[in-house]
Formats: C-alpha cells, structure tokens, sequence
C-alpha cells in the first residue's frame, strides 16, 4: 500500500518544502505551482533485496569515514522476510503471546531479544527531519535504525548526503544550535547528545566521548578485568553461581566491552525519564538554554552552553500527562507552549518556571471528533503572520489542524482547519514575499465516504492559502510523487504513523509484589 | 511453609490489626517483606505533587504544621482534586534531609535525635518497605510519653530518579544521604544506579550550594563509580577525609543502617564519600 507524507519541513526562508514519505526525502519548490526537484532515500530501501547498506548508498561519493560507521542494525528488509512479516502482522498484538517465555513477562525483556520480538519489524521510517536557519543542511533521523544522516541543500531542491550516524539509542527529538553548528539529539533512554553539524574529518577513534551514564567508568581498567560483585556482596545460592560464572567468562577473555559509536558526540545532559520533546531558547540577555521535556511531566530549563548544560536551572512544572511537544516561537521567545497528553495547551514563561495560562484542546477536538475523550499533541508550531504570533497544534488521530493565536498571556482559538485525514505534519512556508502558505501532510482516510467531497481529498500532501482574514483556505494539492510498495499493512503503517497516545501510562509494573493495598496514597 | 495465598492473609490480618489497634506495637518486618529490586524506569502506581508547592507534609510532619487548627481537621486521603482545590497546610520549616533509597529506616531513626530541629524525609521505591517505616515512624512517636521524639521524620514511597524535582524546590536540601544503593553489577543495567552525571545534576538543583551528599556502599566498584561520577561533576567536590570523619552524621550512617549491621555481621567493607555541592559557575 502506499504511505503518505509524514514529516515536513521549510529549507530556510525558500520556497522550497521538504517532505519525507516513508524511507525517502522529497524535495519540493512551491514558487510557482509546485513542482517536485528531488529525492533521497534511505539506502536500505532504494534496492529491494540488498542488505548491505554500503552498496546501495546514494551518489557513491560517501565520506571515507562512513564505511567505519558500523551497519545499521536490526534491519530486516530483505524481500523474502516480508510475506513473513505480513502473516505475522495480522496476528496483530498476540504474537506478544510468546514474549513472557523469553523473559519474566516483563516489557523490556524484548529489547535484549531482538529476535524474539513478536512485533512486526519496523522499515526504516524518516521520523524527524529539521534543517538549519539558512537552509543549506537538513537533518534527519530514521527511526528503526536509529541513525541520524546530515544532507545538504544547494539551494535548488537538491539533497546530497553528507554523513550517517547510528545514534546509541533512538533519538525522539533533535534541533539545531542557533549558530547552526551542532545538532542536539534527545533520545529515548533519556540523554540529550550534542553532534557536530559536519563532523570533524579524522574521528578521533581511541578516544571516544562514552555515554553518559558510564561515562568515568570505562577509563577504568579495573572494572573489565574483575566482576563488580564480590563474595561479600553477593550471598545467595544463584547469585553466587552467576559470581562464578562472571568470574570464569572474564578468565577465558570473551568479555568484549560494548563499543561507542566512533565519532564526536557528546552526553551534555539527561532525564531518567524517556525524553519526548527538546527546544532550544534564548534568554532576553541573549544566554542560550536547552528546554526538554519528558514522558513523566517535566519540562526542565538548562543553561544551553556546553560546559554548563549541567546546570538545571528550573522545572517547569504543571502538567498531569505525558509531555510530547515544546514550542518557542520566534518571535516571542519568552514563551514556551508545551502539550501532549493533556486536554489543554500549557502557557509557560519559561525563564520563571511559571505557568501563565491554559488553552482548552480537548474541547476543540469534540467539535471535530464528538466522542473524543483524550488529546495526545503531536506537534506544535509557530508562525508570524502580520505581526501576529500564531501557533499551529496537530493532535494525533484528529482530522483537524487547531490555529491559536497568541496573545500577550493567552492563547485564542482562530481557525480549525478540517481535513480529510489525519494530519501527521504541518509547516508554514513562504511563497513569495510575504506571502506565507500551510503545508500539510495528511494520512488520508481509508474508508470514508466523506472523502470525495472533502477539501484535498485522498491527496497526501496539501497547500493552504491565507485570506484577507489570515485564514487558511483553498487546499490546492501537491502532486504526489510515486512511491515503491513497502510492504507494509495498514495496522504496522498506523504503529509507525501513531506513535504518540502510547506515552500515555497505563499498565503499572505494581502491586502484584503483594502490596494492592488500599493505601494508594503517599500519606502515611 | 504457608502458601503465598496464606502468607497474604496473614499479611493482611497483621495490617488490620495493626491499624485497630492503633499501632502501638512496632511493626515486625516480616509482614512487609518485599524483593530487595524495584526497576526505576518502569511505571509504578506512584503518587506524587504535580510541583513542590502542592505537595501536602502535614500527615508527614504532624507536629510542624504551623497553623494551629489544622490538627483538627480530619486525616482523610488526599484525591488529587482536593490537592488542587485547597493550598496544602503550612509547615513551620521545610525538609532539608533526604534518605533516598531509604530502606527500612534505620538510618532515619538514628538520626533524628540528632539533629531534632531538623526535618528528615526517607524516601524509598517499594512500597511495602515504606510502609513499614510510615508504621515504625509512628510507633515510635506513640511509645513516647511526652508525643515529643521522631516528630522530625518521615517517609513516603516515591522514585526519586525521576521525581525529586517534583518534591523539592531548587536549592532547598542541605544534606543527602545515598546508603547501600543497588549495585546494578551488570553493565546494561549502569544506568539504573542512583549516582550517574544526569541524575547528579538533579541532585545539584534541590541541593543548596554547600549541601553535602553521603554515600555509602559496601561495593568497592560502586563506590569507585559514585567517587568517579560526583568528582567528575562540575557541580560537586569530594570532601576531606579528615572532614568526613568529623561528620556526626558519618559514624550514624555507618553503623545504623539495616544494610550497614547485615555487613557487619558479614565482616564485609564499608566505603564512605562524601561531596560537597559547590556554587554554579557565573552565567
């Protein structure tokens, strides 16, 4: 089946509109009419059937230091896996069946058995994509692989790529310095990297920055050469067999300590929690800080310089869900617009770790969906528009695009913008001058019988003009472009599109260790 | 040997007793006992304020709440929308002493006396263990005559990896104690122990320039991590050795808690830092 636009992105103050489709990245230029310039596409996919990442890579002309990097793994998408695959998929969540045999039933033990792993395998999807002020680089990340690639733009819609890195785990949020000279890239496991924009020519091999959480640890020597545990810390009967056993694997020298990704990256600052969403700010004094935000509410202000990313300055504290999307807009960096599971938009000012106000979404979204009963934000975004901020919300599953306008402390409801589908990304880009136009990718409805009257119809990508009255109308579609067949069924394509409502918690690893206790409470 | 169904009644009807009776009686261990793990990432039925105002210490603190009626009114569960509604009571000072990973309290037993002004909180991850301290604490304070001793302490289940800063402004802990942290031995699990860079930001924040953090372990690879990982911190430095031992706190904490007796029994090491958290660098 086909896949539609999911992520978007403006190449500087252009015309040109980047948008990633699956595993490949389009170029677009919106000048006059649009027209498609060019494409990338994650080399994995370019050929059907080959494995081999290096072969297939785009141009040929990649850095010497890429054939170093070490293969993508996980990666699974030889032709003959996929009928495979596809069976798998429709049994849908049971497969989940066979996973407690493999460990004690607990979630994380799919991640040491990758091949245990009863979910479908995931194509390497394009899930972030951001280019520079100026737009002569563009970012991307594919998901699955976890890898970050660096293309630049010539200015004419051509991408050509620069570099490749395999992140240590899945970024889930990355953005550029103000001076354009490094990417921070958030991740999963909670730590926030900061990556050179083009990376230094001869990678220091032998001494590579480690993560974080080892970070001091592995310059010592002592700690491969002897296990951490001890008899006097160890007493009983198993651990003291798997003392022994330690003891004799580091004997037989098959102890390989895990290697760190071979190039510049280094662990400024980190959340225990899963990290969701990252921004950068300034100061009215022109200091930079880093904002992120997590899984478990928090959204935290940083100094943004590197040798002080340590110091945490305040929290932004208030929301009672999930967080998932942060958003400066440019022209009022004082503010901070935070949402994600909540039924409203957080209003911030930032730099006091104040909560200003609140915009209402959820009711927003019952006028478009009337039976909803949770928001899941997955993106917000701001533009300027006749000296007037703006902020453009989308939920995830809500055919809808919510405008607000932002106020000195409030943010007004302007325009809802009904869609044929879910939107999955939105970006606001110049025309000429000072004309601006909304692109908006769109997963389009399956079976809706509304869609043939509805505005785009079953068009992926769409371009929304702004009236006298700054509202977004007359949805013109951008052609698309083709695409190959990834395999993939509708179920594994909405895993991939939807990742955003699963931050909600729901299951609790609780209570079954005998407490179930009345006392679900704090108070003693 | 009772089944597991019969060792749960009997948990049951000791904690029925318990609250009947009025909890006069210390609570005995073997009725909380829990598994020595609890996984730090994964969700737990936590509770916890939204941001550190919110967060109610009068049932923590009963004898420092600084408005006088609000003893009368009754101890009722908190639902969260009560915690919204009304602004939680006063108390007359702030908790400036954490025990994170706090066990089964013997540490803050130990300590009370000794800094009797100051306000104690232990907080640890597995809910059965913190309540056994909730009741210990309370026993405690019914067995003295004069309801004068233990007033200075208190419990509550939270994981702090994640939510310190929910507990705690910036700036308002002066002493931190991390006694016998899980070692996490394996490589893949390094990130789940209590000292890393990240995590010692955190602490850096809700500590107030000059406030110290106590370790403790008797891991020899663990103290050299945590040594590693704080010195390595621009935010703290290791303190004197000679300081270190004239810390009052230093003989407490080294004797007095549960872990700490169980390796004296074992003949095993115990290794002591301390760090001290120094000023932000200008901005």
């Amino acid at each position: 089946m086909s896949v539609p636009f999911q992520c978007l992105c403006r190449l500087g103050q252009s015309s040109i509109l980047c948008a990633a489709k699956g595993t490949s990245i389009h170029t677009f230029g919106l000048g006059a009419g649009s027209s498609h310039l060019s494409s990338w596409t994650h080399p994995l996919t370019k050929q059907d059937g080959t494995s081999d990442p290096q072969a297939t890579s785009q141009d040929g002309n990649l850095n010497e230091q890429d054939s170093e990097q070490p293969p993508s793994k996980k990666r699974r998408l030889n032709s003959d896996e996929k009928p495979n695959e596809e069976g798998k998929a429709n049994q849908g969540e049971t497969g989940a069946v066979e996973a407690p045999e493999s460990g004690n039933g607990k979630k994380k033990n799919k991640k040491q058995k990758p091949e245990s792993r009863a979910q479908p395998s995931e194509l390497p999807f394009v899930i972030l994509l951001r280019a520079t002020e100026d737009g002569s680089h563009l970012v991307a990340v594919t998901g699955q692989d976890k890898t970050l690639w660096v293309l630049e733009h010539d200015g004419n819609g051509v991408l050509k790529e620069l570099s490749r890195r395999v992140m240590p785990k899945r970024p889930s949020a990355i953005s550029i310095t103000a001076d354009g000279e490094s990417i921070l890239s958030a991740d999963k496991f909670g730590d926030v990297y900061a990556l050179p924009l083009i990376p230094s020519a001869a990678p220091e091999a032998a001494d590579t920055p480690p993560t974080p959480s080892d970070a001091p640890a592995t310059t010592t020597a002592t700690s491969a050469s002897k296990p951490a545990a001890s008899r006097f810390t160890v007493h009983s009967k198993r651990n003291i067999r798997a003392l022994e056993e330690q003891e004799r694997m580091i004997a037989s020298g098959k102890v390989v300590p895990k290697e760190n990704p071979k190039f510049e990256h280094e662990p400024i600052l980190g959340h225990v929690s899963m990290l969701t969403a990252l921004a950068t700010a300034s100061s009215a004094d022109g200091r930079p800080y880093i904002i992120t935000a997590d899984r478990d509410e928090h959204i935290r202000v940083s100094r943004g310089a590197l040798p002080q990313a340590h110091v945490v300055e305040r929290f932004c504290l208030g929301h009672g869900s999930f967080l998932n999307a942060l958003c400066v807009p440019a022209s009022r960096p004082e503010v901070l617009v935070s949402g994600g599971g909540d039924d409203e938009l957080f209003l911030w000012d930032w730099m006091a770790g104040r909560l200003v106000g609140k915009a209402d979404v959820l009711g927003r979204i019952r006028k478009v969906v009337p039976d909803a009963s949770k928001v899941a934000v997955s993106h917000i975004y701001s533009y300027d528009a006749e000296e007037r901020c703006y902020v453009v919300v989308i939920c995830e599953l809500v055919p809808a695009i919510f405008i607000f306008q932002l106020q000195q402390d409030t943010l007004e409801h302007a325009q809802t913008l009904d869609l044929a589908g879910n939107p999955l990304d939105a970006t606001v880009v110049a025309k000429t001058e000072g004309s601006l136009r909304l692109a908006v990718a769109v997963d389009p409805l399956q079976s809706a019988e509304s869609v043939a009257e509805a505005q785009g119809s079953a068009q992926s990508l769409l371009l929304f003009e702004r009236d006298e009255a700054g509202s977004w109308v007359r949805p013109e579609g951008v052609p698309d472009v083709a695409s190959e067949d990834l395999g993939l069924t509708r179920e594994e394509l909405e895993n991939i599109l939807y990742p955003v409502e699963k931050l909600r918690k729901t299951e609790f690893e609780d209570d079954a260790e005998g407490g179930g206790s009345a006392r679900d409470s704090v108070a003693p | 040997m009772p089944g597991p169904t019969n060792r749960k009644q009997k948990r049951l009807d000791y904690r029925q007793a318990q609250k009947e009776n009025g909890t006069t009686n210390m609570p005995k261990k073997k009725f909380y006992r829990q598994r020595a793990h609890a996984n730090p990432f994964s969700d737990h039925r936590l509770t916890y304020p939204t941001r550190p105002e919110d967060m109610d210490w009068s049932t923590f603190f009963p004898a420092f709440v600084a408005d006088a009626q609000a003893n009368e009114l009754p101890e009722t569960t908190e639902s969260t929308e009560a915690l919204e509604k009304l602004p939680p009571k006063k108390l007359t000072k702030e908790v400036e002493v954490v025990d994170i990973g706090c066990g089964f309290g013997g540490l803050l037993v130990a300590l009370s006396p000794v800094m009797p002004d100051t306000l104690l909180l232990g907080m640890e991850i597995r809910s059965q263990v913190s309540e056994f301290v909730q009741d210990r604490i309370k026993a405690l304070r019914i067995k003295d005559p004069e309801q004068k001793q233990y007033q200075n302490i208190g419990c509550l289940r939270a994981n702090t990896m994640k939510f310190l800063p929910n507990f705690f402004r910036k700036a308002q802990l002066s002493k931190i104690f991390i006694c016998f942290p899980d070692p996490h031995f394996k490589q893949r699990k390094h990130k789940a122990r209590i000292v890393s860079t990240t995590l010692n930001s955190e602490y850096a924040y809700v500590l107030k320039p000059g406030g110290i953090v106590y370790t403790i372990t008797d891991v020899e690879d663990l103290h050299k991590w945590m040594v590693q990982h704080l010195e390595a911190h621009p935010s703290f430095e290791r303190i004197s050795e000679e300081e270190q031992e004239a810390d009052a706190c230093v003989g407490v904490m080294r004797t007095e808690t549960e872990e700490g007796k169980k390796v004296e029994r074992n003949k095993g090491p115990k290794f002591i830092a301390l760090f001290r958290r120094l000023e932000d660098p200008p901005w």
